[in-house]
């Protein structure tokens, strides 16, 4: 069937000029943002005067959403990959002070809490527009993409550098004037620009102070079907905080076990929030035919944990240990009625029936 | 040897053209784009059957991937999350053409040379008469040849579904098709 692929006739002048004709319009907007960008500099200052003036008028929609600040991790939790469950008592709540809500050009952007470990920073805003958002954002015609996507400029008192570095706000508009978002600053990504000398920091201490400084914001309805739909404000919007770490730590395990349909799993690594499957293919190890040999993850009590890929929600599962279970199935049916086993009471005593292969992974708490 | 070295660095180029598409630069997405447009087309092909729709749901998949590039986490996966960007597109596409084609009317293009055209006619209609579920794992596995984790991914479906629909789908396609035909080439 590859050769069938391989003989699609491509139609190379049409496609040279449909390529063309896309990328240059992408590169025509890359270079219109970096002008305005530049332009910003300018005339920041004065817009944020502007913007603080202006925003000051009462806004009933705003004071409607007060209470949003310092909850929008559980209200998000669903918007995003990263975290499942995170425990209140342990985020920070920013306090709502020059330092951490700005308004430029009628769009004031607040921090509502931090979450920070060893490996990232996640952050939670309410982004909350006078006039409102455009109709073709909070009332799409079809399904349209909630999130803003903000180029934003960082420092870390423990870091040399800048982490330059666009953020992806994913979540979800409250009423036509709010947009509540959250995102997570991987501390792996390095601090530094371009050909700039760049640092990776072995560790990340207790408590550090963050900046940051958001240089323009904007999100779009699609840009393909209606490429006029565009919202997009420039800044700055400057934040800052003292922010206070959790020292936690990612334990990895060498795992190398295969099941006998050649699919295995190299290592796992069991972070905070997730637990990640390295798996590969090994056709050497198969004693069986690929397709007819299943797997399921159940954790240290016996309960089945769904595998998106190769990663797993920790949430409430006792993780302590998972086990990876290897099972024959006859068919599409044969495996549907297993997937129903598993999902209700308690797998483990059925697993261990029919499994013909079984990997104990221990992360040791 | 030398083949998988010169494979390597290809890889290790797109990764690194990927980092920098990621962070917003314009012309490492462009090469990305170059470097697949041939791949692009033809999978756009397999969903539209048709030269001008899989023009234009490439075209709309090349801006949709600029727009999201950012969303990409895994730089090593550039190919894997375009395609499920494109399949989106496709699917988007054939949901708005209304086709009023009887069996007689449906010519059997020219892109499948080399092949004889019992092959082709056996095969395209076998796979068309798929579920779609299924449809979508088979044309990924056999025509992109991908991995399970891969289509996984872009099918927002488990792993498991993924090999579940792949047997399933062969089973159905082997009532169409010799069986040395489909085993041919990929297995």
């Amino acid at each position: 069937m590859q050769n069938l692929f391989e003989a699609i006739k491509v139609p190379q002048e049409e496609l040279e000029n449909i390529v063309n004709e896309k990328l240059d319009m992408i590169r025509n907007h890359s270079r219109k943002k970096k002008r305005t960008r530049i332009l910003c500099s300018f005339t920041a200052a004065a817009a944020c005067i502007a913007g603080l003036v202006i925003f000051s008028v009462s806004n009933p929609v705003l004071a409607a959403q007060l209470p949003l600040i310092g909850h929008l991790f559980s209200q998000l939790e669903d918007k995003q990959p990263y975290y499942r469950d995170m425990d209140e008592t342990k985020v920070q709540t920013i306090p709502q002070t020059e330092e951490s809500e700005n308004v430029v050009d009628g769009l004031k952007i607040s921090l509502s809490e931090i979450y920070c470990n060893t490996e990232a920073m996640y952050m939670t805003v309410l982004l909350e527009s006078k006039e409102g958002f455009p109709d073709y954002l909070t009332q799409p015609e079809s399904d349209s993409v909630d999130y803003f996507i903000a180029n934003a400029e960082q420092t870390f008192d423990f870091a040399e550098g800048t982490m330059i570095f666009p953020l992806q706000f994913s979540g979800q508009y409250i009423d036509e004037h709010t947009f509540a978002g959250s995102t997570r600053i991987d501390f792996s990504m390095g601090y530094g620009y371009g050909d700039m000398s760049w640092s990776f920091p072995d560790a990340v201490p207790k408590s550090f102070h963050w900046n940051m400084k958001i240089t323009d914001i904007y999100t779009y309805y699609d840009v393909s079907q209606a490429p006029d739909k565009t919202y997009a404000l420039n800044g700055p919007w400057t934040f800052e905080a003292d922010v206070a770490a959790r020292q936690t730590e990612k334990i990895v395990k060498e795992v190398n076990d295969y099941g006998p349909g050649g699919l295995g799993i190299t290592t796992a690594e069991k972070g905070e929030f997730e637990i990640i499957l390295n798996y590969a293919h090994d056709e050497s190890k198969a004693a069986y035919d690929y397709e007819s040999v299943q797997s399921v993850v159940l954790d240290a009590d016996g309960k089945y944990m769904l595998d998106k890929v190769g990663m797993l929600p920790i949430g409430d599962f006792n993780v302590s240990k998972i086990h990876v279970y290897y099972f024959p199935v006859a068919s599409e049916d044969d495996y549907a009625a297993i997937q129903e086993k598993l999902t209700v009471g308690e797998p483990a005593d059925f697993i261990k029936e029919i499994a013909i292969h079984h990997t104990e992974i221990d992360f040791g708490s | 040897m030398q083949r998988n070295e010169k494979s390597d660095d290809k890889h290790d180029i797109e990764v690194k053209l990927t980092k920098k598409a990621i962070r917003g630069n314009a012309d490492a997405y462009g090469e990305l784009i170059r470097r697949n447009q041939e791949y692009l087309y033809k999978m756009a092909y397999v969903y539209t059957e048709n030269q001008q729709d899989a023009l234009d749901v490439v075209g709309t998949a090349i801006l949709k991937g600029y727009q999201n590039i950012r969303s990409l986490k895994n730089p090593q996966w550039f190919r894997t999350w375009i395609t499920r960007i494109l399949i989106r597109c496709a699917q988007d596409a054939n949901k708005k053409l209304v086709y009023f084609s009887s069996i007689d009317e449906v010519e059997i293009p020219e892109r499948y040379e080399g092949i004889s055209l019992e092959e082709t006619w056996d095969l395209r209609n076998a796979i068309e008469l798929l579920p779609e579920k299924y449809r979508n794992v088979i044309i990924l596995k056999y025509f992109s040849e991908m991995s399970v984790q891969e289509i996984a991914y872009i099918l927002e479906i488990p792993a498991g579904s993924v090999k579940a629909y792949l047997s399933r789908g062969r089973d159905e396609l082997k009532k169409y098709l010799k069986e040395d035909y489909m085993y041919a080439e990929s297995v």
